[in-house]
């Protein structure tokens, strides 16, 4: 018999797998053999040895008991640490979007190279060109400040009262002029006259509904309840109302006004 | 593709550190001394202008926008300098201009206009103290002029305006807004004309100043630590009240200040040292 024909059947002997005739072969093919008996003999001795071994061991209650407590311990442990709690809320946040998690990571190197850019960026302004100076001064600038326009208004004397043609000249600053305290410099001149003629009522009706300037407005509205209180007035604030631009300062002024002029307003 | 994104991102980062401070939107213009008193006008659509004198002949100007644009990434925004005929004056005009704002020179008028589309942009000038200063937000935005010895005028539609150490005349209006004029320093020789629809005036000036004074407000209330506003504002039916109009003298009267609002509080104050 060859080795490995010996060891195959040998577990298969000892496990009692053999019929009787192929056990009686296996003992006749070893017979003759010393070395095969002496190994059948140990492993015999070694499958009798384990069969003889108590396995009826139960695990006491107690340790069962331990053991499940420690462990869910453990566990309960584990789950509060700081990173399973760290992992936990990454889960909650991003697994559901990974496009979350990359514009995060992305605002992040944002702020990250928006201190870094700012502490170690240490380029120096330089200038690519540079204008040469005009060749000229012939040409006088023949633009004006408003504070110039403001100061000329202002030095105009209103004592007793302003005469017509500085009258047309206030007239057209408030009509043509951009800058609004120019304007109202202007309009302050003019209700400094004592005593507004007609026109200059008329020209304060036509010149609400063409100004832009919600100050100058309002400015009107008192220049109109002062000296105009016409039937024509109240046409005006009320056409004033129904226009959507209206800034809401002078809506509430003329809710608040127009009811006073309508009280007393002459035919 | 995530490693495509992070690469994307990486790049926007880096031009982004690199570029605080780009060099190829400061502009540099100089102003020749023999200019003892050139203009200065800045007109910004939307955004804060913030404008200041100092003692040098060169004029900066420098815009910053809060996220970089498309044209600072493509490294679009370059300089150009070239002149033209005034067709009115037939004076040339120069001008340099980037993406971001142009300035046009005729003889001693600069005029810095930023770019209609640089809606979120702050703009900083830096000019020679002597100038006159105009600025005018045509939107919203905060207007701050500090330590111009020429005229100011500062117009914007919704923001605050902020003079402070100025010698020459001042005209500041704002439709909604506060305005506060800090002339503490020294004495004012120039008027003020400060006015604003909703908003507070604040004028700060030395306690020895000599002033007079001319407050309008419809629906506001003036205050002063002066002892002279204090009386006239108590007087509900002083002379000197027409029309919600105080008018007064502080230390025997002087310069000309006329604050106007309509809604909004207005004050008038010197510095308790």
């Amino acid at each position: 018999m060859k080795k490995e024909e010996f060891s195959s059947s040998l577990m298969d002997k000892l496990a009692g797998n053999l019929s009787e005739n192929e056990a009686r072969a296996f003992e006749a093919s070893i017979a003759e053999k010393k070395h095969l008996q002496d190994e059948y003999q140990l492993f015999s001795e070694i499958w009798d040895q384990l069969e003889n071994i108590d396995t009826d061991h139960e695990v006491p209650e107690s340790l069962s008991q331990n053991f499940y407590q420690q462990l869910a311990d453990e566990q309960q442990k584990q789950e509060n640490s700081f990173t399973a709690r760290l992992h936990r809320l990454k889960e909650e946040l991003f697994s559901a979007s990974p496009l979350a998690r990359n514009l995060s990571f992305g605002l992040f190197l944002l702020a990250f190279g928006f201190i870094l850019g700012g502490k170690f960026n240490t380029n120096k302004i330089e200038v690519n060109h540079t204008i040469q100076p005009a060749e000229s001064n012939s040409e006088a600038a023949s633009f004006v400040l408003s504070t110039d326009k403001i100061q000329q208004i202002h030095s105009i004397k209103a004592n007793p009262s302003i005469d017509d043609e500085t009258i047309q000249r206030l007239k057209s600053i408030i009509e043509t002029e951009e800058n609004t305290n120019v304007r109202l410099a202007a309009l302050n001149k003019l209700n400094l006259n004592t005593k507004a003629d007609g026109s200059l009522k008329q020209f304060y009706i036509q010149q609400l509904e063409r100004e832009q300037s919600p100050l100058i407005q309002v400015e009107l509205l008192n220049s109109i309840i002062e000296n105009s209180r016409t039937k024509e007035s109240i046409n005006t604030m009320e056409t004033m109302l129904s226009k959507r631009s209206l800034n809401p300062i002078v809506e509430e002024k003329i809710h608040k006004d127009l009811p006073v002029l309508r009280a007393s307003y002459v035919e | 593709m995530n490693k495509i994104i992070l690469l994307c991102l990486l790049i926007f980062v880096l031009q982004y550190s690199l570029g605080q401070v780009d060099s190829t939107r400061v502009t540099k213009v100089e102003v020749p001394a023999s200019y003892q008193s050139p203009v200065v006008l800045v007109y910004h659509t939307m955004g804060d202008v913030s404008v200041r004198g100092h003692n040098g002949n060169e004029l900066f100007v420098y815009a910053q926008e809060f996220l970089p644009s498309l044209t600072d990434l493509m490294q679009k925004n370059k300089q150009e300098v070239f002149t033209y005929l005034d067709k009115y004056s037939r004076s040339p005009v120069k001008v340099k201009r980037n993406a971001h704002f142009s300035i046009q020179q005729k003889d001693s008028i600069y005029r810095i206009e930023s770019n209609v589309f640089s809606y979120n942009s702050n703009v900083f000038v830096l000019t020679p103290g002597r100038a006159s200063v105009g600025v005018n937000v045509k939107n919203m935005g905060n207007i701050s002029i500090e330590n111009i010895q020429g005229n100011v005028e500062a117009n914007s539609q919704t923001g605050n305006v902020f003079v402070r150490n100025t010698d020459g005349m001042v005209s500041a209006s704002t439709v909604h807004g506060n305005i506060i004029g800090d002339f503490s320093q020294k004495n004012r020789k120039q008027p003020l004309f400060f006015s604003t629809l909703v908003g507070n005036i604040e004028v700060i000036i030395p306690q020895d100043s000599k002033s007079d004074i001319s407050v309008s407000s419809e629906m506001g209330t003036f205050f002063s630590n002066f002892k002279e506003g204090n009386q006239l504002a108590m007087a509900k039916t002083g002379n000197h009240i027409k029309n919600r109009k105080i008018n007064l003298k502080i230390n025997g009267g002087g310069t000309d200040f006329v604050l106007s609002n309509f809604k909004g509080d207005i004050y008038l104050r010197y510095l308790d040292r």
